[in-house]
């Protein structure tokens, strides 16, 4: 791939002319794009409807957007990735971005927000400069369920806002030698695990007298009317605890190859790194395109930006000049998303090995946030934890009721009449639907900005200086215009990746050798191989590497010179052997 | 396949087995129960399609305890991993033959499983020898180990022809070293030119010698041999530094991430489904038998051994004490980095314990009297051990004077373990720094001394150095130092060669490099400081039967009395049930204890629960226990129910490594229930 050349350019903006005079009506409203396939974001979709989607965006934009499975899930699903590009482009040729979602797969928004990302891209191709030009010199990778086996169970089957967290493997929870043995049971049949009340004179809780769907804990030394009785379920095997052995058990979060620990350190580390058919699909895929150079996965809750570390020990990991990096972009997220925090995970949150987007940034050594979707404070969009009455309010005068389930009574086979009830699975974690939009956007947003930061190359000042007889010297600048260089600190460090290589053709070369900037004029140099240089350290973000060759020709010889790197475009240039003028 | 070249040497005794067919094995003609046959399983194929495979050994057929093969406790024998280990593969092969010949008593009530070959595709290779013999045991994989985007462009190359990648020796420096930035490194050791040393500076050395790989700089990028199958880095992966447990990751060899490579996902995929492995043995490069790993040492983030548990300190040095008795050895040799192995998998994920051997230990830490050939059976009963082993004086002579078990075992360690020691301290936490400084800080000032000289790299000052007047400890040994010939790993190894006349040396000669002028190519034959010279090896297998035969014989055995019931009241039952472990090993190990990767030992009374919950008025229905501690300890559950004389009410006990198995038991007076 070439870059994008005046062609491509001209292009660009016939296109983006052709649509103007489409959409032809005065320049009175913002104009309104109109997608070829249009999706409500005002609603969750289930698995078979996101893929449904997927496919329609495929089909409606079939030069933009690719569909493929890159394997199979646990219980036999697709895995479903969305390849965005411009037309007619190699998606492998250009740095690209991979975004996932739902890996947890209760955070039920994260494949909302990735299918947006995908809906957006195609929708705006052509139509609007900036994601036009994102389109044309990146690619995206775009998954927006990482476990359909659990959101299917989070959707179909009765689940918490906190349960089907892990995939569908089957685990030995309570370590009794039996799997699975005792899972939720939904007693009221509503698709939530709520919670059981039975009536106890010698109670500790009473109903609120003025909104009996608050229990309220009485003072010390009186008796209430009810006894709080844990989590809706049964003990299925008699073993004195409630549903504590179903599937939650492997969180595939914590199953990556970079600083992976076994169960006993990590909980739900799984069996190795790469365990499960999911985390093991796309590592591969991620090894198999050395082209991604940027990476994000969605989870809630919480409203934050997070980079590594999971863990202090690996803070080495994590070079200086990377993490200018994390937090020229980090910060400017924190602006884009309000009440988003930038944080580190081990720092900030809690520790984390063997986690998804730790690995991208230690394994693959690519710039890499995991964003927490949703906070409390976008409840009443202002700082704080809202109070109880107002979160109350907020569910009955915005959400009408939608997330809570009224109590009923039913027959419970141990403790007889219970009461069950309460905040519903969709009550706490995920985005309210009439917000959803605006959530989507604004994380596409700032995924748009890191993918726009990904490297972009080009030729700067050359120069060619007659040495004498046949003996010419040629000097290249390239440029990187971009805030994340081609090679991360943590790339040539760890020896990620195979080094960025500039290489001459059509002239002898004799030596060659790096200068310090344009204006130095003592190389240090390369005795092996000088007409293709291993540059491991790549080309700093916003800014620039200077190269000269030592070269053998005839006056008016042409020379290629071609910058190749894993991480960005390869770009080449052709350089006649007749000196420069002065600059 | 490849043909064994130590196939032709056979034990000269007596056989009570027959060998039949080379599918079915063996029918064993003696007078006792007909061996167990063996069988085999394919747990997987390298990505050439080689398969690999486990021989079970053990009755397939329900025990009087009703147990099939695969709930009866487990060894695994694990082998080949570092495909130039070639005694290991041979061995444990041939221990299927020799277990089932002179110990199919223990394979009643016991299984063996036995992975000879964990690498076919490296075995292959070191077995090509006109093309490969290179000393590497790696799995062949096409690699960019130098990231110059070509695939093993430069391996090593035999100069001379000798059929043999050996090493070479570079004057330097010369026009030709600087070219190619190669810096002296070694000087010809003065009191045996064969081998090369460091110099001394401070008494007026200075390197005279780069040393290199024998090769070209094939692909001209400055470099020698730095990526190919032998070479300096590259050439396919260690899959002994490919398993998950302090994976070094980014390192040559250690994959894009753990297990990648089938042969070693599936060892790990088998050996969790098995519920019944209660120890491993590994024969490769790591000795752990020889020496026994460090105890209570956790890497950052903290919990996962580098060694082993403290816990299970005993246990080892007990079967290590055992195994030095067969073998007559005395420690280890150069024993490589745990970090990623199969043997440190085994112990710190898989939780059970384990054993690490190279069949055969550098000649001079083996006892002369305990040579391979030598009687096994005279050697299992007389423990050879009538002169003290030096280390073992002087670790208790430190002891005795309250020296700290892990700076005994720091100071009586071999050079190259406490190197490996040493490079492990940078992995401590500040808290595990700040401890051992203290216990350092704490010592005697004269061991003090000691331990910081030797921590720092420095040559051991030895027992004798300061102690004071009256406090002497025994002489123990001189005092070594590193660099004087004839005490390093290489000259120890050279005094063998000479005195056995082994063709092991290939001695220096000229040759005119074509990139580096003048240099000397010689140095070790590849593997003769591996694999044994081929009389040697009856002997050994002799060796490993002996001492698995005692480890099976050590194992934990699990023995569940039936349950027995009692009338308490008209209609109040008390039942009881206990367990014995009749075994040395207690049933899990300290490391198993802490990773929870299998369930406890657990009696579920009524797991249908037919009993109502208010009806079960005393014990809990899972009565759960970690550990059974070895040497016949027993543990015991009861439980009051209120139900009717002749009801009948089940009992599960799962047992994980010893089999899951079931109870029925009737209510009546003093009753004991029958096994299902």
């Amino acid at each position: 791939m070439n870059a994008p050349t005046r062609t491509n350019r001209l292009i660009r903006l016939i296109r983006i002319a052709a649509a103007l005079l489409a959409a032809a009506s005065p320049a009175v409203a913002q104009p309104h794009v109109e997608s070829r396939h249009e999706i409500a974001w005002n609603r969750y979709y289930t698995v078979a409807e996101i893929e449904s989607h997927m496919k329609a965006l495929e089909r409606a934009y079939p030069d933009i957007v690719r569909v493929r499975s890159i394997g199979k899930s646990y219980e036999g699903r697709d895995l479903w990735v969305a390849i965005v590009t411009a037309p007619g482009t190699d998606h492998r040729a250009k740095p690209a971005m991979w975004i996932d979602g739902s890996i947890h797969a209760n955070e039920i928004q994260a494949s909302e927000v990735c299918l947006y990302s995908i809906w957006y891209l195609a929708t705006y191709y052509g139509h609007n400069d900036r994601i036009t030009e994102i389109l044309d010199d990146y690619a995206f990778y775009i998954m927006p369920i990482v476990s359909p086996d659990s959101r299917v169970a989070w959707f179909e089957r009765p689940s918490t806002p906190h349960s089907r967290r892990a995939n569908q493997m089957p685990v030995d929870a309570d370590r009794d030698g039996l799997i699975g043995e005792d899972d939720v049971n939904d007693l009221d049949g509503d698709g939530s695990i709520t919670q059981m009340w039975k009536r106890d004179p010698r109670g500790q809780w009473v109903r609120n007298r003025y909104d009996p769907r608050i229990f309220e804990r009485v003072p010390p030394g009186e008796f209430g009317d009810w006894t709080y009785l844990g989590q809706e379920g049964i003990d299925d095997d008699g073993d004195g605890r409630v549903s504590e052995d179903g599937t939650d058990g492997f969180d595939m979060n914590r199953n990556w190859p970079a600083d992976w620990q076994p169960n006993y350190v990590q909980r739900g580390a799984g069996a190795f790194p790469f365990s499960a058919p999911e985390t093991r699909a796309i590592g591969e895929f991620c090894y198999a395109h050395p082209n991604i150079a940027a990476f994000q996965s969605y989870h809630n809750t919480g409203g934050m930006i997070l980079r590594g570390p999971g863990s202090s020990h690996r803070a080495r990991d994590y070079p200086r000049e990377d993490l200018r990096v994390y937090d020229e972009l980090g910060r400017l997220g924190e602006q884009m998303l309000p009440y988003y925090r930038y944080l580190i995970i081990h720092a900030d949150l809690y520790n984390v090995h063997g986690g998804e987007a730790t690995w991208a940034s230690e394994g693959l050594g690519v710039i890499s946030f995991t964003n927490e979707l949703w906070t409390v404070e976008k409840y009443f969009q202002r700082p704080g934890r809202p109070t109880d009455e107002q979160m109350w309010m907020f569910r009955d005068k915005l959400q009408f009721g939608m997330t809570f389930k009224d109590y009923t009574e039913v027959e419970h086979p141990h403790h007889g009449t219970v009461l069950v009830g309460g905040l519903n699975k969709w009550s706490s974690r995920s985005t309210p639907t009439f917000m959803l939009e605006e959530e989507a956007h604004r994380n596409f947003a700032f995924t748009v900005y890191h993918a726009g930061e990904m490297p972009r190359l080009s030729f700067d000042r050359t120069r060619v200086e007659h040495l004498g007889a046949d003996m010419w010297t040629v000097t290249v600048e390239v440029r990187n215009e971009k805030i994340i260089p081609t090679r991360t600190a943590r790339m040539r460090t760890a020896g990620i990746g195979r080094a960025d290589l500039l290489t001459l053709e059509g002239a002898e070369v004799l030596t060659s050798g790096s200068l310090s900037g344009w204006w130095d004029h003592t190389i240090d140099e390369v005795r092996f191989e000088p007409g293709r240089v291993r540059l491991d350290a790549g080309v700093p973000g916003r800014g620039a590497i200077v190269h000269r060759f030592f070269v053998r020709g005839a006056r008016g010889d042409e020379v290629t010179v071609r910058y190749s790197a894993e991480k960005a475009t390869d770009i080449t240039t052709a350089i006649r052997l007749q000196p420069t003028e002065n600059d | 396949m490849p043909t064994n070249p130590f196939r032709s040497a056979r034990p000269p005794r007596p056989r009570r087995c027959v060998y039949v067919t080379a599918a079915t094995l063996f029918a064993c003609v003696s007078g006792l129960a007909a061996a167990p046959t063996p069988e085999t399983i394919q747990i997987g194929a390298s990505p050439d399609g080689l398969p690999i495979e486990i021989i079970a050994l053990g009755d397939p057929n329900p025990d009087r305890q009703g147990l099939r093969r695969d709930q009866r406790p487990a060894l695994l024998i694990v082998a080949g991993l570092q495909a130039h280990h070639e005694i290991g593969r041979v061995t444990a092969r041939a221990l299927a033959e020799r277990l089932l010949a002179d110990h199919a008593e223990l394979l009643t009530d016991r299984t063996i499983y036995i992975l000879s070959n964990a690498n076919p595709e490296g075995a292959a290779r070191w077995s090509n020898r006109g093309l490969y013999r290179a000393e590497t045991g790696r799995a062949p994989q096409l690699m960019d180990a130098d990231r110059d985007g070509r695939f093993d462009e430069d391996p090593p190359n035999d100069l001379n022809g000798d059929g043999l990648i050996t090493m070479m020796r570079v004057p330097a420096p010369t026009p030709q070293t600087i070219r190619y930035n190669l810096r002296p490194t070694h000087i010809i050791d003065p009191d045996d030119p064969r081998l090369m040393r460091e110099p001394k500076p401070a008494e007026g050395e200075t390197a005279t010698h780069a040393i290199l790989i024998e090769g070209l700089d094939s692909d001209n990028d400055g470099s020698f041999n730095e990526d190919g199958w032998g070479g300096a880095s590259g050439g396919g992966i260690d899959l002994d530094r490919h398993f998950p447990i302090h994976w070094p990751e980014h390192t040559d060899g250690a994959g894009l991430y753990p297990l990648e490579r089938p042969e070693a996902r599936s060892i790990v995929e088998w050996a969790q489904d098995r519920h019944n492995i209660v120890a491993v043995l590994v024969y490769g490069p790591h000795d752990t038998l020889g020496t026994v790993p460090p105890a209570g040492r956790f890497p950052p983030p903290g919990r996962v051994p580098s060694g082993i548990e403290e816990g299970d300190k005993p246990w080892h040095d007990k079967v290590s004490e055992f195994y030095k008795e067969v073998t007559g050895v005395t420690g280890a040799g150069e024993s490589p980095s745990r970090d990623g192995s199969f043997l440190q998998w085994a112990y710190a994920d898989l939780g059970v314990f384990t054993f690490g051997t190279p069949v055969w230990t550098r000649p001079d830490l083996v006892k002369a009297d305990a040579t391979p050939g030598a009687d096994r059976d005279e050697a299992r009963e007389t423990p050879a051990a009538d002169q003290p082993d030096p280390r073992q004086a002087e670790a208790d002579a430190l002891a005795a004077r309250g020296v700290p078990p892990d700076i005994v075992a720091f100071i009586t360690m071999t050079p190259g373990e406490r190197a490996a020691e040493i490079a492990s301290f940078e992995q401590m936490s500040e808290e595990e720094g700040r401890a051992m400084m203290a216990a350092v800080m704490a010592l005697p000032d004269d061991i003090r001394a000691r331990v910081m000289t030797l921590a720092q790299g420095g040559d051991d000052p030895g027992p004798m150095a300061a102690a004071p007047a009256g406090e002497r400890p025994a002489p123990a040994r001189p005092a070594r130092s590193r660099s004087n010939a004839g005490s390093s790993p290489d000259a120890k190894w050279l005094e063998w060669i000479d005195r056995e006349g082994v063709d092991g040396f290939v001695s220096w000669e000229p040759f005119d490099h074509p990139q580096l002028g003048p240099v000397e190519i010689g140095g070790f034959v590849p593997g003769v400081r591996v694999n044994p010279p081929r009389d040697m090896v009856p002997g050994l297998i002799d060796q490993q039967t002996a001492f698995v035969a005692g480890l099976l014989e050590r194992m934990p055995a699990l023995e569940i009395d039936p349950p027995t019931v009692e009338r308490v009241g008209p209609s109040l039952w008390r039942i009881s049930m206990s367990a014995r472990n009749h075994g040395l090993l207690p049933t899990v190990a300290a490391i198993g204890q802490k990773a929870r990767r299998l369930h406890p030992l657990i009696f579920a009374l009524d797991p249908d629960v037919t009993i109502p919950p208010n009806r079960l008025v005393g014990g809990s229905r899972l009565a759960r226990f970690e550990v059974v501690e070895g040497s016949g300890a027993s543990v015991h559950a009861s439980w009051l129910v209120i139900a009717e004389e002749g009801d009948e009410i089940r009992i599960d006990v799962r047992a994980a490594q010893f089999g899951n198995r079931g109870f029925d038991v009737r209510l009546s007076e003093n009753t004991n229930g029958g096994g299902r």
